[in-house]
């Protein structure tokens, strides 16, 4: 891809940061549609309760509203939908099991008449016992949520998920190699610890937001959905129209980290324009939007082996995740938290085991590297517990017991496909240097961590090559800020080696762009790029073949240049070469790019499509008065395999770390009698500017062998992991301060000291 | 939210009992609690709570259900009611247990689930806490003061 530099010189990639700073881009808020109403949603106020009834007369009778919605209008269509568990009605029916679930939902003129109707609106609950932690959610006697659990197989994940009946567990994963229980009668050491990561907000600055347009055998939606195909299946399947007549736009996403993925609020805002009959728009507040979705919770019990040459030997992990009232993709989510805490570690004995759990909370979603952070933070923090009573670095105790590129952490998975010791060791050297030029007293923390993205390669791509050189990319891979219509673009211009100013990426509209999963996993430069990639291979055959009928000679030997094609006998305009095959001054190439598990020279069926690295290093200071943790210096390091875009690709990496730091030192639901007293932006607090570290280095190695395009990996998930275990791990190191519950706040911080003090004195 | 009154009172239980069955002199133990109606004898009756909690004044419009009476020992009670102006819904579930001292007197045992829920609860559930504690921490001292009457 060197070439591109001076194909696309003095030219901006991401068309977007414009449209963004002058107030041009355009969101799902901003559509208007003729005829169109507001939305609102009147949301249950308590935890868990069965709906005696609900009187709608009195909003119903004021002026500007045109319909309430129900779940006794839910009759005539499929009611209930889920990713993987059948179990979320599209409005509450007969029962809530959350405060913040929709139980109503106005459309009016406008916002004002439809928020003033909600009040006017009377829901009779009869409460019922509710349980929010998922331990306690386990225990027998405890109040059950879903009486059925129907499950739906391969539905938007592979596979399907295994509940427990009868109980509150909607995902049991087990799996195991080797034999741990020996290993551990044998080993010289065995450390058990348990961790725990609580439930944490996406904060996309965008709430949800969805307009809907319902009519009689059709619908169209325009979504902050990341997976509108998604949207489309689900809304498909409730509402009983062909999914050629659901059409789905994706406008620019105000961000999405995985709370926009799968389906969220689309079927909700469909069914209300249905009962409207007039297209309606529904636009969240953050508020409500906290109420909408977030990270599972989880409580992490590790037992880890040792020899006596401090080699790790066996792992037990067992993971309980809060999944909330609704399933969700929460059982992809619990086998992923299993899976990576694992670390990028060798061993012999293992044994994984993860549950998650209904409670009467919000529902438990996608969050940028799924069960990653909470995974990563056990293993991390253990990782150094066990290198600190082995009297070992924990830079080279961590060297010594991980896998090699092309050593395997889990038979039926692909080969660790990076050099992630050379990616510590870069980091190590990164932050030698920028210690040297810091203040000098700050306390230093590592952590690593190795994920296997849940990566379908089902992904497809249409390009149009125009007459006059001007290029157009249809996919549905959707702009959450990520940059990935950029990098299309640069992908689409290297292919058909045309400058990058003649290249659009088009908005993803399920009508004209092909099927594509979703956006997310770190998966769209990869898999999208690659259909991007044969698309243009298949335009380039195309041009060819033309080139020789027209021109002369074989399709060999004509090249595709900036305006035309290259032979024989020298450089033909597309106009020229178009209009002597057409026989007009018209017409266009089209190419299709699919990528499926066949694609790839090693095949794509076998997972992870690629490993998910990371390495950071941080460096901490701690006022130890108040227990106030600040991060100092921060270095970051993943082997990306090739950087298509290198300033998108820096602010996604930091983008991730800075989330991480959040998790790290201030972010949590907190709840009180079920109720979530911190669900606003007044209580919920994420890092500023002013608590961002003062340094910060990214650096992407580019080993250049991944599956993706030039020989890309996916990146912008791993960023996240390393950075709540290496604080603690460098609390550890400076002050003998072992925190294993998250977020480190100041009060926590404070009481760990105040205990160790008092251990010293004794 | 939970609220538990351990006591142990000098008089025998059969003459605290009726302090309890006296509607009228129950709620005027409870701060903010007024209009007071008997709907059903030993079964249903009325009232409003008023409370300020901050900035917001609620008049709670309450319905209470006598769930489960033993005489003289024991008294189960539910309320329920939603302020319209915040959309505060509040439900209480009273139970009230009186038992015979070994020492003489009555072992006095009252326990208290309150759930306010709504608007107000999300948005400053730390303010509504405590008030809870206070207005429960005011009912505790009346009625230790109405029963060291008995």
């Amino acid at each position: 891809m060197d070439a591109s530099k001076e194909l696309h010189a003095g030219a901006e990639a991401r068309s977007d940061y414009l449209e963004k700073v002058t107030g041009d881009a355009r969101f799902a808020s901003d559509i208007v549609v003729p005829g169109m109403l507001q939305g609102r949603i009147l949301r249950s106020t308590v935890p868990h309760a069965k709906i005696r009834g609900i009187d709608a007369s009195g909003a119903l009778a004021m002026p500007g509203v045109v319909a309430v919605l129900t779940g006794k209008d839910l009759q005539g269509i499929n009611s209930h939908w889920g990713l993987y568990l059948k179990d979320r009605p599209i409005i509450a029916i007969d029962r809530v099991r959350y405060v913040g679930e929709p139980v109503a939902a106005v459309a009016a003129i406008d916002e004002f008449a439809a928020e003033e109707a909600l009040d006017a609106i009377v829901v009779d609950y009869e409460q019922l016992p509710f349980v929010v932690d998922a331990e306690e959610a386990m225990k027998p006697g405890a109040p059950l949520l879903h009486e059925d659990q129907v499950t739906q197989k391969d539905f938007y994940f592979r596979g399907e998920a295994k509940p427990v009946a009868g109980t509150n567990v909607f995902q049991h994963y087990e799996y195991a190699h080797g034999n741990v229980d020996a290993a551990f009668s044998k080993a010289a050491r065995v450390f058990e610890d348990r961790f725990t990561f609580p439930m944490v907000f996406h904060y996309a600055m965008e709430p949800h937001v969805v307009v809907a347009d319902y009519r009689e055998d059709s619908l169209e939606l325009w979504s902050c959905a990341q997976a509108p195909t998604a949207v489309q299946k689900v809304c498909a399947q409730l509402f009983g129209i062909p999914l050629t007549k659901i059409r789905v736009h994706s406008p620019y996403v105000g961000g999405g980290f995985g709370g926009k993925a799968s389906v969220k609020i689309d079927p909700l805002v469909a069914a209300l324009s249905r009962k409207a009959g007039r297209p309606v728009r529904v636009c969240l507040s953050i508020n409500e939007s906290m109420l909408t979705c977030r990270r599972l919770s989880a409580v992490i019990d590790l037992k880890t082996a040792v020899d006596d040459a401090g080699n790790l030997t066996a792992k037990s992990v067992r993971v309980v995740m809060n999944g909330g009232a609704y399933a969700d993709t929460g059982p992809a989510v619990a086998i992923k938290s299993a899976i990576r805490a694992i670390g990028p570690y060798r061993f012999p004995h293992l044994k994984l085991e993860a549950r998650a759990v209904y409670t009467n909370t919000v529902p438990g979603a996608a969050f940028r590297s799924i069960g990653g952070p909470q995974a990563v933070w056990a293993t991390e923090s253990q990782m150094d517990i066990i290198a600190a009573a082995l009297a070992r670095d924990p830079v080279e105790f961590r060297l010594a017991n991980m896998v090699e590129k092309g050593e395997i952490v889990r038979p039926d998975l692909r080969p660790l496909d990076v050099d992630l010791k050379g990616a510590l060791r870069s980091a190590v050297a990164a932050m030698d240097k920028v210690s040297a030029n810091g203040p000098g007293k700050c306390q230093r923390g590592i952590a690593v961590a190795a994920t296997d993205p849940g990566i379908l390669p089902i992904a497809g791509a249409i390009v149009r090559l125009k007459i006059d050189g001007s290029v157009i990319v249809l996919a549905n891979s959707v702009e959450i800020g990520q940059g990935v219509r950029g990098a299309l673009r640069i992908v689409a211009a290297d292919a058909l080696n045309q400058p990058l100013h003649l290249v659009t990426v088009g908005e993803p509209d399920t009508e004209f762009a092909p099927y594509d999963w979703g956006t997310g996993a770190s998966r769209s430069t990869v898999v999208v790029g690659l259909a991007v990639q044969y698309a243009c291979a298949d335009i380039e055959r195309q041009v060819r073949d033309m080139a020789a009928q027209v021109l002369g000679g074989q399709p060999a030997q004509y090249a595709l240049v900036p305006g035309g094609v290259k032979g024989p006998s020298g450089e033909t305009g597309l106009r020229d070469l178009l209009h002597r095959f057409y026989g007009i001054d018209s017409g266009e190439f089209i190419g299709v790019g699919r990528v499926t598990p066949n694609s790839g020279q090693a095949g794509f069926g076998l997972a992870p499509l690629f490993w998910e690295t990371a390495a950071g290093i941080c460096e901490t200071e701690l006022d130890e008065e108040t227990g106030e943790v600040r991060l100092t210096n921060y270095v970051s390091a993943a082997d990306v395999g090739r950087v298509i875009n290198r300033k998108a690709a820096e602010g996604q990496d930091e983008g991730a770390a800075i989330q991480g730091l959040g998790h790290a030192l201030y972010e949590q639901y907190l709840y009180e009698d079920g109720q979530p007293i911190n669900a606003s932006l007044i209580d919920y607090h994420v890092p500023t500017l002013d608590e961002s570290p003062q340094q910060m280095v990214t650096l992407l190695l580019e080993s250049g062998d991944g599956p993706g395009p030039g020989g890309a990996r996916g990146m912008g998930e791993g960023g996240i992991l390393p950075v709540a275990p290496a604080i603690a791990n460098a609390l550890a190191a400076g002050y003998g301060v072992r925190i294993r519950d998250l977020p480190l706040t100041p009060e926590r911080v404070w009481l760990a000291l105040r205990e160790v003090e008092k251990e010293r004195k004794k | 939210m939970n609220f538990r009154i351990d006591a142990v009172l000098p008089a025998s239980p059969t003459s605290i009992w009726p302090v309890f069955f006296d509607l009228g002199r129950v709620a005027a133990l409870i701060p903010g609690c007024e209009n007071v109606e008997e709907l059903i004898p030993l079964a249903s009756y009325s009232a409003v709570m008023n409370q300020k909690i901050g900035p917001f004044k609620m008049s709670v419009p309450t319905q209470i259900a006598v769930d489960r009476i033993e005489e003289p020992s024991h008294v189960t009670l539910r309320a329920s009611g939603r302020d319209k102006f915040t959309g505060t819904t509040l439900a209480v579930l009273l139970s009230v247990d009186l038992e015979a001292a070994a020492q003489g007197g009555t072992r006095l045992e009252i326990n208290s689930e309150i759930q306010i829920a709504g608007r107000l609860a999300s948005l400053g559930f730390p303010v509504v806490k405590k008030k809870s504690e206070q207005l429960f921490a005011e009912f505790e001292k009346r009625l230790r003061a109405e029963l060291e009457l008995v």
